[in-house]
């Protein structure tokens, strides 16, 4: 592979001892915070008295409790994944399901990703020790046996951390699966509850377009609109639409209204077209994560670590190219089983050709933090497919497919055989 | 007064050059392009002739399919341009679908620190059928084209009428300027 450069592979040596040194840590760290405990907050001038207590659970404190001790503002950003902290003397960026924190332009790393637990914000407690004092302006010491948090005087801490150039693009790898709060381990199998349609295009964007004139923004909605009725009715899922109409709706738009109603599941429904009139069939897509974008493999080079040379990696590139490798990575296992069940539910249903089950740099299902397919209902561009793609029996019959496929998924997730992604 | 008349004649020649820079390569050049560096904008006036592999895609529309041609340039983004042109006109063997409409106007070409700009015209996108993997053989016929055939182009970045645009036909992120994907010979993209 082009890609696989000497410093490249260098740097994933790096990571791999970067993330043992984290698990390690991590491990040591676990036994005192594997059930719940209180951390006491010693404010100063208060002697031993409290001023207040953080409750930890895994080794994760409640993010609203510690807003409320250590008097913090907060705001969400559109997509859900970029939530800042206003302090006092400072603010900071976390990443939602990563273990970055960014302030001022550099970074720190803490043991574990923040973490978005139906619709609560739980962070690592070294956010306490690491970020804390950048955002308050006082120093912050855990007693030995983390029960107490000693606050400094004013003045007294700032915020520490690396350039995003040392950094590199490790951060994105070293989050997953570590600190597992307990509730998750132990929570039951559950099916769906929330998804979303994507009814592809939409106004200006007209999508692909027959010989007779159908138009994919007007056959895919319709489907959408039929698949939302079955889901809703037969299997009482909540289902939303990303367009109920004719309009325009970015790219960006569609995957934060699946984070922000919560979905599980997010399907993007289009009608397909090529060259050549007479192909045929039926493509399911899942995200690749594999970008051709030189830039976003130049971060990972950071022999410049050491020396410190060539400033200037762009702090909102490097973000964006974290969040976007962050997004669906975790789900693209449970991306790749969705995207094969309606691949196969299709085919066998329809028979029409397998054109099989794809991956590819789409633009729409970037961002989705859920498992995320698209899915290509047929050649418009084939008269004769146009033909039947037209006839409401035929949209309905596709309907009835992609439900059926949605519904085996449910299924499976129900009886646990399919280990759900945690964000 | 010899040397009089020199210094001034230079003077001259070099804020006619000057405004020369400014008026014309100004104002050509589509937004978001870095100015090159001075010098940069003296064509090398050296016809190029090239024998190029032309990524078109194969007759299932599933992968790139490479074809063999000859292909002459003034200067090195002449060069491409007529590239990206002989993609536009298509491939000559029927076994091969074309990947561009063929209403398709080269606009420019620029070309500066490994990364090749092409702007095409409207009908790229206006034309275009539309499908997921048709945009994405689109894409990368000119990538892969203009990367793989030249050692120095690292990346390329296709312009719409003189803009970026986040996609081609609404699925495949063309936002930045991408490197070549030669899995999609196997018509994998990994």
């Amino acid at each position: 592979m082009k890609d696989e450069r000497p410093r490249v592979r260098r740097a994933r040596i790096f990571l791999k001892v970067l993330a043992f040194a984290t698990a390690g840590s991590l491990l040591l760290s676990f036994g005192s915070f594997a059930t719940a405990s209180e951390i006491r907050v010693q404010m100063p001038g208060t002697g031993d008295g409290a001023s207040g207590s953080l409750t930890v659970r895994s080794g994760m404190v409640d993010l609203a409790s510690i807003m409320k001790v250590f008097n913090l503002r907060s705001s969400l950003d559109l997509m859900g994944d970029r939530l800042d902290l206003v302090g006092d003397s400072g603010s900071c960026r976390l990443l939602v399901g990563s273990p970055l924190v960014l302030s001022r332009g550099l970074f720190t790393v803490l043991s574990g990703p923040v973490q978005s637990l139906g619709g609560k914000f739980v962070i690592p407690h070294d956010f306490l020790t690491k970020a804390l004092p950048g955002l308050t302006g006082r120093s912050f010491d855990l007693d030995d046996d983390g029960s107490t948090l000693v606050v400094g005087p004013g003045n007294t801490g700032g915020f520490s951390g690396q350039r995003p150039e040392e950094l590199g693009r490790f951060a994105s790898f070293i989050r997953r699966d570590q600190y597992v709060p307990e509730e998750i381990l132990r929570e039951e199998p559950k099916g769906l509850s929330v998804v979303v349609l994507d009814p592809g295009h939409g106004g200006r964007s007209l999508g692909a377009q027959g010989s007779t004139g159908t138009l994919e923004k007007t056959l895919v909605l319709s489907v959408a609109e039929k698949l939302k009725t079955r889901l809703e009715e037969e299997l009482d899922l909540k289902v939303v639409l990303t367009r109920t109409a004719d309009y325009f709706v970015g790219l960006k738009e569609r995957t934060a209204i699946a984070n922000n109603n919560g979905a599980e599941l997010f399907l993007s429904i289009h009608a397909n077209a090529t060259f050549r009139k007479e192909i045929e069939g039926f493509e399911t897509y899942y995200l690749s994560f594999k970008s051709s974008d030189k830039k976003a493999v130049k971060y990972a080079e950071i022999e410049n670590q050491a020396l410190g040379v060539k400033g200037g990696a762009d702090e909102e590139a490097l973000l964006e190219a974290i969040l976007w490798d962050m997004a669906q990575t975790s789900f693209i296992n449970e991306s790749r089983e969705v995207a094969s069940i309606i691949q196969r539910s299709l085919v066998h249903d329809l028979r029409g050709s397998d054109r099989g089950v794809r991956q590819a740099p789409l633009a729409v299902l970037m961002g989705a933090r859920m498992p995320a397919v698209l899915v290509e209902i047929g050649f418009i561009s084939n008269p004769e497919q146009e033909l039947r793609l037209n006839r409401e029996s035929h949209q309905e019959e596709i309907a009835r497919s992609l439900y059926r496929a949605i519904e085996t998924y449910h299924r499976k997730l129900l009886r646990g055989e399919i280990q759900r992604s945690r964000p | 007064m010899r040397k009089k008349l020199l210094i001034a004649g230079l003077l001259l020649l070099m804020s006619v050059a000057v405004y020369a820079a400014y008026r014309y390569g100004a104002a050509v050049r589509p937004p978001g392009i870095p100015v090159p560096e001075e010098g940069a904008l003296i064509p090398r006036a050296l016809p190029q002739t090239r024998e190029v592999d032309l990524y078109f895609a194969d007759v299932t529309g599933r992968r790139l399919s490479i074809e063999r041609r000859e292909v002459t340039g003034e200067n090195r983004e002449d060069l491409y341009g007529r590239i990206v042109e002989e993609l536009i006109r298509g491939p000559e063997d029927p076994g091969r679908l074309r990947t561009l409409p063929v209403t398709t106007l080269v606009r420019t070409v620029y070309f500066q620190d490994g990364t090749v700009w092409v702007d095409l015209d409207s009908a790229v996108r206006d034309e275009h059928p539309g499908g997921t993997w048709t945009e994405v053989l689109a894409v990368y016929s000119v990538v892969n084209t203009l990367a793989e055939n030249f050692s120095d182009v690292e990346q390329v970045q296709i312009l719409i009428e003189g803009d970026e645009n986040d996609t081609l036909a609404g699925h495949v992120d063309i936002s930045r300027p991408l490197g070549s994907r030669v899995q999609l010979l196997a018509g994998d993209w990994e």
